[in-house]
C-alpha cells in the first residue's frame, strides 16, 4: 500500500523540478497547497500518456486501421474504468467524456432548459456553488423564464457554514424541476448533506445533479446510491491531465438530454434537410473527444484507488485541521474553516493584507496557494470579505507543508507590517 | 531530498515589488473618494482577482478661453495593494495635465510596469510611479498595476479626440456595462 505524504512525492516529478533558492538564500522545497484547483500528476499517468501517444495513438471510432482500433479499445476501456470507479451500479454506457466539470454541468443545464424547464418551474441550487454550477443554471433560468432559488447557509458572515436544510425544505417546492449542488464546497471544503437534499428533491419529483469536482478524490460512496441523476467531475483534480471531464447520467436522463454541441461523431444521419442524433453517450460527445486525456485519466484512477480515496481523505483532513489550528494563533488572520474534521480545505484572510499580496509573498517562500474569490463570488460576499487565500491538501501533502506555510504566513505579515 | 535535485535560483525579490513608496500609497491613498456629479467616470475591473476601481475625471477650470482642458482624477475602489497604490499614484501623476500629456504619461508608465524601459534604484526615482518597475518581475501582477492606467486610457479615448478636445458625442458619466444577459431579469425566489 502506498505511503501517503512526503514520501509519495518521489512519484511526482514536479517536486524535484521546483526546489527554489529563495531571496533570503534559503533553499526551500515546493509547498504545493493548491490541489483543490488542480492536483499534480504521478509518473504513472505521465508514462501512460507518453506510451499511448508514442505507440497506440489514433482517432477513435473512425479508422479501419490497427491504430484506430487500439486507440478505440483503450478509450472505451477508460470509460469502463470510470464506471467501475464510481460504483457497481454504473455501466460504461452512462459515462460521457467531456472537457471538464464545467462542460458537464453546461450539458445538463442546457439540456434541461430544452426538456423540462419552463416559466412555471423552479431550479434550486445553493449559495455556495462554484460558478460552474451557478452560471449555467442562471442562463437556463433566463432562457426559460423559470424561477431560481438558492439554498442559503445557516448563518451569515462565516458564523455557521452549513447549508440551511429547513430553508432547503421550503425552497424545494412542488414545481421544482431540478436541484443541483456541490458534494464538497470549493471554498470551505464543507461536505454537503447530499442524501438529505436528494430525498427532498425525490419527494417532489425533481432531478438531482451533483457537482463532484471536489469530492471524487476523497469519497468512495457511489452518489447514485443517494438518488442523484447526474454527476460531474474533472480529471485534472484526480491526478489526471487537464482537458478531460466526466458526466455520468442515469439511463433515463441520458436518453432525455439533447446535445449541447453538435457536429461530427454525435449524429445518426445527416442530410441537407435535417440531422438526427446518435443514441447513448455518443450523442453528447461531438467532435474528436479527449482521447489521450481520457486514457491518462484511467491510469490516474488506478493510481488513486491504489492510494485509497478514504485514506487520502483522512490524511488530507488531518493536515487541514492541523493547519487551521496553527493558523488561528497567527495574529491578524481570520480563518474560514467549518472544522467538522472532514474538510481538506482551509480558507483564510489577513485583516489588512490583501489576499493577492499575501499569495505573492508566500510564493517568495515557494508556497503555492490560491488567492481571490475562488470562482464563488456569491459565497465570498456572504462571508463578508472581498478575497480569500485557500490552502488545500492532497495525497502528497504532509506536516512539512503545514510548517513551511505557517512560517511563510508569519513572515509575510511581518514584512508588510 | 534537496540534494542532487535541480535548484531554481531565479527568485524575484519581493522588496522590488513592495517598494516603500508602493506600500505607502496603498496605506494612505491620495485622491481617494467619490466625486458626486462628476463629468466623466469609468469603472475598471480585474474580474479574475476582484480588483475594482472607479475613476472620476473632471476638467479643471481654465484661465484662458482657448486653452486645452486640464484634468483632475479621483478614485474609489478596493483590491490588492499594487492595484490601489498604482491608482493612487496615477491620480496624482495625471492631475493638472492636459489630455495629451496624460496620454503620454499613460504610455510612459506602461513601459515602466511592463519592464519595457529599464529601472532605476529606489533612491533615484524622479516620480513615485517609477516604483512600479518592480511589478515587471512579477508577470501575474502586471494586470494589477495596469488596471488604473488602462481604465483612464479608455475613459480618455471615449471622451476626447486625438488632439485632446472633448468629443461632441461624449457620454458624460458612464459605468462600464459588461457583456451579459442584461435585458432579462432572473426570477430569484427567497427562502424567507
Amino acid at each position: 500500500m502506498k505511503k501517503l505524504g512526503a514520501s509519495l512525492r518521489s512519484e511526482f516529478p514536479v517536486f524535484s523540478h521546483n526546489i527554489r533558492q529563495c531571496a533570503d538564500g534559503v533553499v526551500r522545497p515546493l509547498c504545493y497547497l493548491d490541489s483543490a484547483v488542480s492536483t499534480h500528476k504521478p509518473q504513472a499517468v505521465i508514462d501512460r500518456v507518453v506510451a499511448f501517444m508514442s505507440r497506440d495513438y489514433g482517432s477513435v471510432h473512425r479508422g479501419a486501421y490497427a491504430l484506430s482500433v487500439r486507440a478505440s479499445e483503450q478509450y472505451e476501456a477508460a470509460r469502463a474504468r470510470v464506471a467501475r470507479f464510481i460504483g457497481a451500479s454504473v455501466s460504461p454506457g452512462q459515462v460521457v467524456f467531456t472537457r471538464g466539470t464545467t462542460e458537464s454541468l453546461n450539458i445538463v443545464a442546457h439540456g434541461l432548459s430544452e426538456t423540462r424547464l419552463s416559466s412555471d418551474k423552479r431550479i434550486v441550487i445553493t449559495a455556495i456553488e462554484h460558478h460552474a454550477n451557478l452560471v449555467p443554471w442562471q442562463q437556463a433560468a433566463l432562457k426559460t423564464e423559470c424561477e431560481i432559488a438558492y439554498i442559503p447557509l445557516c448563518g451569515t458572515a462565516g458564523k455557521d457554514l452549513r447549508l440551511d436544510l429547513s430553508a432547503a425544505a421550503r425552497l424545494i417546492s412542488s414545481n421544482t424541476a431540478v436541484v443541483s449542488l456541490a458534494h464538497v464546497g470549493n471554498v470551505l471544503g464543507q461536505v454537503n448533506p447530499v442524501a438529505e437534499i436528494a430525498a427532498m428533491a425525490r419527494k417532489v419529483g425533481a432531478l438531482v445533479v451533483l457537482d463532484c469536482a471536489q469530492s471524487m478524490t476523497c469519497f468512495e460512496e457511489n452518489p447514485f446510491d443517494w438518488g442523484v441523476d447526474a454527476i460531474a467531475f474533472s480529471g485534472h483534480k484526480l491526478y489526471g491531465s487537464t482537458g478531460v471531464g466526466v458526466l455520468v447520467l442515469s439511463p433515463n436522463l441520458l436518453d432525455e438530454l439533447p446535445p449541447l454541441l453538435t457536429g461530427g461523431g454525435m449524429i445518426s444521419s445527416v442530410t441537407l434537410e435535417e440531422s438526427t442524433w446518435n443514441t447513448g453517450t455518443a450523442k453528447l460527445e461531438a467532435g474528436t473527444p479527449p482521447i489521450v486525456e481520457a486514457i491518462g485519466l484511467s491510469t490516474a484512477l488506478d493510481w488513486l484507488e491504489e492510494a485509497g480515496r478514504a485514506r487520502i481523505h483522512a490524511h488530507a483532513a488531518t493536515l487541514a485541521a492541523r493547519f487551521a489550528d496553527e493558523l488561528r494563533v497567527v495574529s491578524g488572520i481570520d480563518v474560514f474553516y467549518p472544522g467538522t474534521g472532514e474538510e481538506t480545505i482551509v480558507s483564510f484572510r489577513h485583516q489588512t493584507l490583501h489576499a493577492h499580496d499575501l499569495a505573492t509573498i508566500l510564493d517568495g517562500s515557494n508556497v503555492a496557494m490560491r488567492a481571490g474569490h475562488h470562482c464563488a463570488w456569491p459565497l465570498v460576499k456572504i462571508l463578508g470579505v472581498d478575497a480569500l487565500v485557500r490552502a488545500s491538501f492532497a495525497a502528497y501533502s504532509d506536516g512539512d507543508d503545514v510548517e513551511q506555510a505557517i512560517e511563510a504566513i508569519k513572515a509575510a505579515t511581518f514584512l508588510l507590517k | 531530498m534537496l540534494q542532487g535535485s535541480e535548484i531554481n535560483k531565479e527568485t524575484p525579490n519581493l522588496g522590488e515589488l513592495y517598494q516603500e513608496i508602493i506600500v505607502e500609497h496603498s496605506r494612505r491613498p491620495r485622491c481617494k473618494g467619490r466625486v458626486e456629479g462628476c463629468q466623466f467616470c469609468l469603472e475598471g475591473k480585474n474580474p479574475l482577482c476582484g480588483d475594482n476601481i472607479t475613476l472620476f475625471c473632471q476638467l479643471q477650470p481654465s484661465a484662458q478661453p482657448n486653452a486645452l482642458p486640464r484634468i483632475k482624477v479621483n478614485f474609489e475602489g478596493s483590491g490588492c495593494s499594487i492595484s490601489q497604490a498604482s491608482t493612487s499614484m496615477m491620480c496624482e501623476a495625471v492631475s493638472n495635465k492636459t489630455v495629451a500629456e496624460a496620454r503620454e504619461q499613460i504610455n510612459k508608465v506602461e513601459g515602466i510596469y511592463t519592464g519595457r524601459v529599464g529601472s532605476k534604484s529606489e533612491d533615484d526615482l524622479e516620480e513615485d510611479v517609477e516604483a512600479l518597475h518592480g511589478v515587471s518581475k512579477f508577470p501575474v501582477r502586471i494586470k494589477c498595476a495596469a488596471l488604473p492606467w488602462k481604465t483612464l486610457e479608455l475613459l480618455l479615448n471615449e471622451n476626447f479626440d486625438d488632439l485632446g478636445h472633448q468629443r461632441p458625442e461624449s457620454l458624460a458619466c458612464k459605468i462600464n456595462e459588461p457583456c451579459g444577459n442584461k435585458t432579462r431579469k432572473l426570477k430569484v425566489i427567497s427562502s424567507e
